[in-house]
């Protein structure tokens, strides 16, 4: 049983670790943009050695970033332009046809794989996540990409 | 200075997991906002540097809507969420190598916080006893402590699995080293008398 003094050490703790080691602010907003889906039948996309997030989170104008789903690998060149608005050039390993969705906190648009390659032309900033549709209604999804 | 989560907020996690796998977006927004410090210092007691962690955090949600309709029990929900953190965290190390491990074990100072400077120095001074006494415990404890301090009550007797011990240990187990780590506090007070 959980005695009182065993729950303001417990505060204690909460509060000695969320001073020393706190959990990034936007860790929440992300990942609960990540989860807002319409769509359940997934493979999850995790980021790659290369990539890692860092690169999906940093500032500089191009970004090289690749997730891993089992069945394939989703890699984007995300490249800042003068406008600031971002293009992101991407490519599916091996090469197939999909309809490839990005999500962002404004809507959804989508584009059409052809051998693997797709492109966005001019997305916004803010947060972004990629979705490759397969035909039987399934669909590889990627974390929260800031852009 | 308080922690980010008030536990008093702290709802059923069942009953919002439900509530989600139902496809509400609310309460599966209350459930990413309530468990997401609890994951996160999973993935820091593994080891794992900021960055990575803050992956493996994300990549778990994923994962549960991706494999929500397959938990029975939807009190296992925080157990099963802390076993996938696990996971995530071994598949990241095995893929990055030591990379991805803390160079520096060591804690930084903590961080100045707002209110009256009394009270700043009497939670500092807090702090600073709370972290030496944690440090004369053993790694097993200080680990089971640091996430079960961020484990919402209800849900500490479905937790013994996915925190590696023995079924129906981790109330014992939590209780011991609750009571090593009072008694460290104790005697520091002692030794502080003049």
């Amino acid at each position: 049983m959980t005695r009182p003094d065993d729950q303001n050490l417990l505060e204690g703790l909460r509060d000695l670790f969320s001073v020393l080691d706190p959990m990034p602010p936007d860790l929440v907003l992300h990942s609960q943009f990540a989860v807002d889906l319409d769509q359940l039948d997934l493979a999850v996309a995790v980021p790659a050695h290369e990539a890692r997030l860092a690169g999906v989170r940093s500032r500089a104008r191009t970004r090289l970033v690749s997730f891993d789903a089992p069945a394939m690998t989703v890699t984007v060149e995300l490249r800042l332009r003068d406008d600031g608005t971002t293009r992101v050039d991407g490519w599916l390993t091996p090469p197939q046809d999909r309809t490839v969705e990005l999500r962002t906190e404004h809507g959804s648009t989508t584009a059409r794989a052809l051998r693997g390659r797709f492109v966005f032309d001019a997305v916004v900033p803010g947060l972004a996540q990629i979705q490759v549709h397969d035909t039987d209604g399934g669909a590889v999804v990627t974390p929260a990409i800031v852009l | 200075m308080t922690a980010d989560v008030d536990p008093t907020s702290w709802r059923d996690t069942a009953a919002l997991f439900e509530a989600a796998r139902a496809g509400d977006r609310a309460p599966m927004n209350e459930l990413v906002a309530t468990l997401s410090p609890l994951l996160w210092h999973v993935a820091r007691s593994e080891g794992l540097d900021r960055e990575l962690s803050q992956d493996v955090v994300q990549t778990t949600w994923l994962h549960l809507v991706k494999d929500m309709h397959t938990i029975r029990d939807p009190r296992a929900v925080v157990a099963w969420l802390i076993t996938t953190t696990k996971r995530e965290c071994w598949r990241v190390r095995a893929k990055h190598g030591h990379e991805s491990l803390l160079e520096d074990q060591q804690v930084e100072e903590p961080a100045a916080p707002d209110p009256s400077p009394e009270e700043i120095v009497l939670r500092d001074d807090a702090r600073r006893r709370l972290w030496r006494a944690l440090e004369q415990l053993s790694e097993r404890c200080r680990l089971l402590l640091r996430v079960v301090a961020f484990v919402p009550r209800p849900d500490y007797r479905v937790l013994a699995e996915s925190l590696g011990m023995a079924k129906g240990g981790i109330g014992p187990t939590r209780g011991r080293c609750l009571a090593k780590l009072r008694a460290l506090l104790d005697a520091d007070e002692e030794g502080a008398r003049p």
